[in-house]
């Protein structure tokens, strides 16, 4: 019912050209050079360690590696990450 | 909890905190979900965590580590909220810190010293008591003092102050004079001497400060009389003296003219002839010559190298008769302007005779002067010994 329902929206949104990120609650990040990404509409941190970070959102957990982590902002719907990274990883369950 | 709820005041606090729990991750996704904003987490190592965030969350944040069995440590704090709340604790010192500063703007309202600069002659202390019997004395309210009414009261009451400048600096009244400078009064030369007349006159009025009037009021006196002598003291006790004073007279200048009825001038009336000649030895050759028909000529001469000219203009003769009034303006006018400023012109006679082909105009300006002169006692001596 709720796949129903998501693939509906979806479906909409992609008719209608609205931005799909907003409909669909979708993570929007941006990644400045290396040492510094922006994830909206995320869904919380599910590990914080030394070598990893790896927050949740709806198209599955996305990881972060690297050294030097630190979260500079954390609130509403927002996560602000610095660090040296070296890759970011999309580990969906499909 | 009456304390944790008192915090939720303070927005612009932020507190520093390591937590430490066996997962931290869970804290601050629990933190993120009761809607606390958290900043800068850093990891120091698996069990614990330093975050920042705002102190009037404090109270959702010690909820959430009660939950998840967190422990809290505050390592820092920053903002104007923990001034605040300390001052808040020091109540006292804040009001005595108001309490002085406006302690001392009331104070800063009044003056407190009168600054004096004075030149040589006038003490300050003089000019202090000056300002104090004109009502100004120090504690006194700024606003009260009209430092413009000040200076014109002291410029007034003291004749010896020339110009004075009063302002109010800071808790200062500062008050500048310059004073009146009298110039010295110099009696240049105390010999004695006598003072003679320097001019013919008859005396009008004498006027003497020191020495002995010898003549009257009325008297005829020449150039070189002794007018007054310069001795004082009766008879038997006699010293001699500068003498000075005025002795007014009434002088007279003269003027004679004789001018004749008419003037005669000559009037080119354009007419003219020219001659052309050659001079050989003392002859004279002619090439161009003419018979002369005016009356009255002019004869120019000119020499040209080689060629002599002769130039005849016509002339005719005009009388003019002469306008006696206006030499008779302009002789008195020759008088006056030879006169000097302290002379007093008394009257202006004139006198014009007509002869046969003449005028003779006599004009006479009587005025009154001042006619001494100084005169040496030892050479008036000399003078009387030599008159008899």
């Amino acid at each position: 019912m709720d796949n129903k329902f998501y693939k509906a929206k979806e479906i909409i949104a992609s008719k209608l050209e609205l931005p799909r990120d907003i409909l669909l609650d979708l993570p929007k990040i941006t990644i400045l050079a290396n040492n510094e990404i922006n994830i909206e509409n995320h869904k919380g941190v599910v590990i914080f360690e030394e070598e990893e970070i790896k927050i949740n959102s709806n198209v599955g957990p996305i990881s972060i590696y690297g050294k030097n982590f630190k979260i500079l902002f954390i609130g509403g719907n927002t996560i602000t990450l610095s660090g040296n990274f070296k890759s970011v990883v999309y580990e969906s369950h499909e | 909890m009456r304390a944790m709820n008192n915090f939720k005041k303070y927005k612009k606090g932020i507190i520093t905190m390591e937590i430490q729990s066996l997962m931290p991750e869970k804290f601050i996704n629990l933190l993120w979900k009761n809607g606390v904003v958290a900043k800068n987490i850093r990891k120091i190592n698996i069990t614990t965590v330093v975050l920042d965030v705002r102190l009037s969350d404090y109270g959702e944040i010690t909820k959430v580590a009660k939950r998840t069995n967190t422990k809290v440590k505050i390592i820092g704090r920053s903002g104007v909220s923990f001034l605040l709340i300390k001052l808040k604790s020091r109540s006292t010192l804040l009001i005595g810190v108001v309490l002085f500063g406006s302690l001392i703007y009331y104070l800063s309202t009044f003056v407190w010293n009168i600054e004096i600069n004075t030149e040589n002659y006038i003490s300050p202390y003089e000019l202090r008591n000056q300002i104090k019997s004109l009502g100004i004395t120090p504690g006194l309210k700024k606003k009260d003092i009209d430092v413009y009414a000040l200076e014109s009261e002291i410029t007034k009451s003291n004749d010896e102050i020339m110009w004075v400048k009063a302002r109010i600096d800071g808790v200062k009244l500062k008050v500048d004079i310059i004073e009146r400078q009298t110039p010295p009064i110099i009696i240049s030369n105390q010999t004695p001497c006598n003072l003679i007349a320097k001019k013919d006159g008859i005396v009008a009025r004498v006027f003497t400060t020191e020495g002995t009037a010898i003549v009257l009021s009325g008297d005829t006196v020449q150039k070189g009389d002794l007018l007054v002598k310069g001795e004082q003291g009766k008879e038997g006790s006699v010293y001699p003296v500068r003498a000075e004073g005025e002795v007014i007279a009434k002088t007279f200048y003269e003027a004679t003219k004789e001018i004749p009825l008419n003037n005669l001038s000559r009037v080119k009336t354009g007419n003219s002839i020219s001659n052309l000649y050659i001079k050989l030895g003392n002859k004279k050759i002619y090439l161009k010559n003419s018979i002369i028909p005016y009356s009255n000529y002019d004869k120019i001469e000119s020499n040209n190298k080689f060629i002599y000219k002769e130039i005849y203009n016509e002339i005719e003769e005009k009388n003019i008769p002469v306008d006696q009034v206006k030499v008779v303006k302009e002789m008195f006018s020759n008088i006056l302007r030879n006169l000097d400023k302290s002379v007093k012109i008394v009257d202006k006679i004139e006198n014009v005779k007509k002869e046969k082909d003449k005028y003779l105009i006599k004009v006479l300006v009587v005025a009154e002067e001042d006619i001494t002169a100084e005169g040496n006692i030892a050479s008036e001596q000399n003078n009387e010994i030599k008159k008899k």
